[in-house]
């Protein structure tokens, strides 16, 4: 059968970094080594003044391209997420076709999600190639939610890091599909617990939303930062995600034994490790890679499959399982058998 | 588990060794977003148990806080 099947990964990363002795000195009460406890991270990379999400993931894709040598003119589906787009408009996709060289002939367009952003551009990319409408396909992700972010809410800074990934997905003939089944979900109920409340059409940018406020647990941001109710985030974080693991193995008919790497999206160490115990997964297939580079949003699954990728963890037919879940809320997850072309 | 049980272990999660059933939250400090996130994750941990985080922000006094748990877990 013709199918869509993951040739290759790759990742950018900007160059400043942000370390936990930077921050403790900005927070009271805050040293390195408890927002390393709370986090896990050691530092995060933060997006120049003049570098947008298009900068990042044209870098990625660039790497992916050049390493697996890939004519350029093949590429027919060009699809990019991010949160944090160059513009309102054009589509930010339009200015990654022309900057990557590209034809006209792509198929290019965004979509907005943040940590689920992976499964859902698999399933849409898996859709299009399934369906003979595309071939040779660019998933990129790319956001930098360090923008958004007041240098003096600890509540988001300590975790946020910006990145982009990319993703070459090709029409090949397989016996089964190579990436699924999917489970994909949405709960709006949560919107107001991880946003940007002020900036866009529902509420443009007035003076007043440039005024400074500092909340109960000492952080500061404006109506145009990055605002997120951790304890709520973590409470459908834990309800959530072990339902959409049970799932989405439930509609593999496998079980979670018959997985050889689990991959979540790298939220902080607080939640990964209590997945982790509540879905009894051990070590040696639960992976964690966040700790030089924080929580990239859109692109923390694909940089820690890259990782186990490049150690050396990942063997041809291995079932990976992935799974993104956050703003919104949104959710996602699906399988992945390993086996790209030789 | 008894309600002092359950004191003990918030207090110690927290590191908070005066952490009274009388200790008012809604105007200290130490209760910020990490110290209810070290709840929630204390209880899920040890406990499996997942409580509302709405309610456990709204909790004015640690008493309410003791309440909001024994009740989930029954």
């Amino acid at each position: 059968m013709r199918t869509a099947v993951i040739q290759g990964i790759d990742h950018y990363l900007p160059e400043e970094r942000l370390t936990n002795a930077e921050l403790s000195a900005l927070y009271p009460g805050w040293t390195a080594d408890k927002i390393l406890e709370k986090t896990g991270i050691l530092e995060r990379r933060i997006a120049a003044d003049t570098e947008c999400a298009s900068d990042l993931a044209v870098r990625a894709a660039d790497r992916l391209l050049e390493r697996l040598d890939v004519d350029r003119s093949r590429i027919d589906l060009l699809v990019f997420c991010t949160q944090s787009p160059d513009h309102f408009l054009p589509t930010t996709a339009c200015l990654i076709q022309e900057r990557l060289g590209l034809g006209t002939n792509v198929a290019a367009f965004d979509y907005n999600l943040g940590c689920s952003a992976f499964p859902y551009g698999l399933a849409i990319v898996r859709g299009l190639i399934d369906a003979g409408i595309a071939s040779t396909a660019l998933l990129l992700m790319a956001d930098t939610y360090s923008k958004f972010i007041h240098p003096l809410d600890k509540s988001v800074r300590t975790l946020f890091g910006d990145a982009a990934s990319a993703v070459l997905i090709t029409a090949e003939e397989r016996a089964a599909p190579s990436i699924g089944p999917f489970v994909l979900g949405t709960d709006g109920t949560g919107a107001g617990n991880l946003i940007v409340p002020a900036g866009a059409m529902r509420h443009p940018l007035a003076t007043a939303d440039l005024a400074e406020k500092t909340d109960k647990s000492d952080n500061t941001r404006t109506a145009a930062n990055l605002f997120m109710n951790g304890p709520a985030i973590f409470e459908f974080t834990v309800k959530r995600v072990p339902a959409l693991i049970r799932d989405v193995v439930a509609a593999a008919e496998i079980s979670l034994d018959d997985v050889d790497l689990v991959i979540l999206h790298q939220a902080s160490e607080m939640l990964l490790a209590t997945l982790q115990g509540s879905l009894r997964i051990p070590d040696e297939k639960f992976v964690r890679h966040y700790s030089r580079c924080g929580n990239t949003v859109s692109s923390t699954i694909p940089i820690a499959l890259q990782s186990v990728i490049d150690a050396g963890r990942v063997a041809r037919g291995d079932v990976l399982l992935v799974a993104g879940f956050g703003v919104g809320y949104s959710w996602g997850a699906n399988l992945i058998r390993w086996e790209p072309n030789a | 588990m008894t309600r002092a049980e359950l004191l003990r272990k918030l207090a110690a999660q927290l590191d908070w060794p005066d952490l009274q059933e009388s200790t008012r939250l809604d105007d200290d400090a130490r209760w910020d977003s990490v110290a209810q996130l070290d709840i929630l994750m204390l209880l899920q941990r040890d406990h499996a148990m997942s409580v509302s985080a709405q309610e456990l922000q709204e909790s004015a006094t640690m008493a309410d806080v003791l309440d909001l748990v024994l009740a989930t877990e029954s």
